[in-house]
């Protein structure tokens, strides 16, 4: 089961994702922008237990009211940067501590829907806090085992004009075309199915046609073309390429049938000309053997398996030879065009998810086992620990005629969390305000990060021995914050004021609300026939992490 | 006679054609939620080559409305 965690609707993502990932994988998806607390909390996150997780984010979605008072007040950024920090630990932690592969996404550069993008006073400054970000995000996850799309990349091989639709930012939280989602889709399935794959190890190059233009033994060591030129400036790009390579850990060897003595004179004459000298081969076989026996003897000498080999040359005798005896081995014709020659190395995509390796080291962690886990578990933020660096404060009061249209809204639209999910109209809800029999409560929440606005209600029938929910709910964008208990502490409370000795809820459920199923009896409640709940006043839940403001 | 604006929803509804007409609505098809919707205006938007304003998604509270839309934007054969 491969678990997304995303702070924007990811749905757009799931077919493509589904199509390039392993066979039979499915997939699960966590609440949007809810990534902090589906980092701490993984397995409740999701209907079951995710095996493989990915993450995908974008700084303007959570971390949005700090980022845009550095882009309008030009605030000191140290603070998002420390955050971003902050969730690239979560985000590694979460691979840890899970021993589960997890795929991140680098946020894109924030983009804003009221902001020109070629506005030069905010855009140069953005473009420069974005690798900040990117920075401080990748050395948050350290060395845990994740491994890394680069969604920034993507967006701008795609460009932000056709990736990204503001109408459906607006509407859905749905910011993705679905071309770029296609894109991206496919870009994260193709990392889930990299995860079990051995990443190239040893790039074997072939020498005449494949490093240069032309055949030494006939063309001399001066004859053969490579250089600034074109056409040789296609095989020298190649030659760069491999240096590169060679420079993030891939091993070169030069697998050719010449005489030896050509192809030194080449690297001693034609220095000038290449990229690619004799000090970056790791091992060399010029002679007249078969190059399958070659590649076998390299990989001995090597100590490596031919299944981490990509064979590279131009002749197609000797790559199907090497396909027949060593099937294992990647196989790269090169063509008789330069430009095609020139990006060989751009186009070896198995190194693209090759910079953090997962595998390997989720193996290592699942071998060390609990002990390490605990200890993992220690050094990072805790669930609790993160709850109480927000600064949560719940502004709880009795609605107004000014709330009545919010409070409306909140009541017919709120599925998930939502104990009764009984509906009420606008004139229902006016007449809940002002009765004397009930009372109404609404929520206000504001963080570190910025405030959320009126996001919980509960609607409640004032007996005198007895006070009983009818209505309980709120909005997913403050799930798991502790809100739900100070709105209930509150209701608690007043009960004990107006002299009631109990306090009644039920849970009726739909389709959707499976995750308050035990709302009451989690918090003491006990079970006094179908979906029916009581508990003896006073009532104690008010967790310590949440300031809970009432009216004077 | 097949109707294309019935097989883009019957995609985006999954539910077979058969049992949708101009009078499905949200409030009579429970798997028209606001995930359903938003995946309908994309294949709405790839079916027919429009582009829709919020104003005019807002409009589309059954398929007869849909209808209607569509057809104010110039697409015939609906």
């Amino acid at each position: 089961m491969i678990g997304i965690i995303a702070s924007f609707t990811p749905h757009l993502l799931v077919a493509p994702l589904l199509a390039a990932a392993p066979a039979g994988s499915e997939v699960c998806l966590a609440d949007f922008n809810q990534v902090h607390q589906s980092l701490l909390d993984v397995e409740s996150s999701f209907e079951q237990p995710p095996d493989q997780l990915v993450v995908c984010w974008r700084i303007e979605d959570v971390f949005g009211p700090a980022l845009v008072d550095w882009v309008v007040r030009e605030s000191d950024p140290a603070g998002l940067r420390e955050d971003v920090r902050q969730l690239g630990l979560l985000v590694g932690q979460a691979a840890a501590t899970h021993a589960i592969p997890v795929v991140a996404c680098t946020p894109p550069t924030p983009t804003f829907v009221w902001l020109d993008p070629l506005d030069a006073r905010s855009s140069v400054r953005l473009a420069v806090l974005h690798g900040q970000l990117v920075q401080a995000f990748v050395e948050g996850i350290g060395q845990a085992p994740v491994t890394l799309v680069d969604l920034a990349a993507l967006l701008q091989l795609h460009g932000t004009a056709r990736a990204y639709d503001s109408r459906n930012d607006l509407m859905y939280h749905q910011p993705l075309t679905r071309p770029f989602a296609q894109a991206l889709g496919t870009l994260l399935g193709e990392a889930l199915g990299s995860l079990g794959r051995p990443t190239p190890k040893v790039l074997a190059v072939d020498a005449d046609n494949t490093l240069w233009l032309g055949i030494v033994g006939e063309d001399g060591p001066d004859g053969v073309v490579i250089g600034d030129s074109f056409p040789g400036s296609g095989y020298r790009a190649f030659q760069q390429g491999l240096v590169y390579q060679a420079a993030h850990g891939a091993l070169i060897a030069l697998v050719s049938k010449n005489n030896a003595a050509d192809i030194e004179e080449i690297f001693a004459r034609r220095g000038g000309d290449m990229a690619l000298s004799s000090e970056h081969l790791a091992a060399q076989r010029v002679d007249w053997n078969s190059k399958a026996d070659n590649l076998s003897a390299i990989a001995d000498e090597l100590g490596l398996g031919v299944d981490s080999f990509v064979f590279i040359d131009d002749n197609d005798v000797e790559l199907d030879e090497v396909r027949q005896r060593l099937p294992h081995v990647d196989l790269v014709k090169v063509s008789d065009e330069p430009e095609e020659v020139a990006e060989i190395t751009r186009r070896l995509t198995a190194f693209r998810f090759a910079r953090v390796s997962g595998e390997d080291r989720v193996r290592t962690q699942m071998m060390k086992g609990e002990s390490d886990r605990r200890a993992a578990a220690a050094g990072a933020p805790s669930h609790a620990d993160f709850l109480a660096s927000l600064g949560i404060s719940v502004h709880v009061f009795e609605p107004g005629p000014a709330h009545v249209g919010r409070v409306t809204q909140l009541i017919n639209k709120t599925n998930q969390f939502n104990l009764t999910t009984v509906r009420r109209d606008e004139a229902a809800v006016a007449a809940l305000v002002t009765s004397q029999a009930h009372r109404v409560y609404a929520a206000e929440v504001t963080d570190r990060f910025g405030g959320y606005g009126l996001v919980a209600v509960a609607v409640v029938d004032c007996g005198i021995d007895a006070w009983e929910i009818e209505t309980l709910l709120m909005s997913c964008r403050v799930l798991r914050r502790g809100v739900e208990d100070a709105i209930l502490q509150c209701i608690g409370d007043d009960a004990v004021t107006a002299g009631a000795s109990m306090l009644r809820g039920s849970y009726r459920p739909t389709s959707k609300n499976g995750q308050v199923a035990a709302f009451y009896p989690d918090r003491g409640f006990t079970a006094t026939g179908e979906g029916l709940y009581e508990v003896s006043l006073p009532l104690s839940v008010a967790p310590e992490h949440v300031a809970v403001l009432r009216d004077a | 006679m097949s109707d294309r604006l019935l097989d883009v929803f019957s995609k985006g509804l999954n539910l077979p054609a058969s049992q949708l007409s101009d009078e499905t609505s949200p409030s009579n098809t429970p798997t028209w939620d606001s995930l359903a919707a938003m995946e309908m205006v994309v294949l709405l938007e790839d079916a027919f080559d429009v582009r829709l304003k919020t104003s005019e998604i807002m409009k589309m509270r059954s398929i007869g409305l849909a209808r209607n839309v569509l057809r104010s934007k110039g697409v015939e054969d609906i």
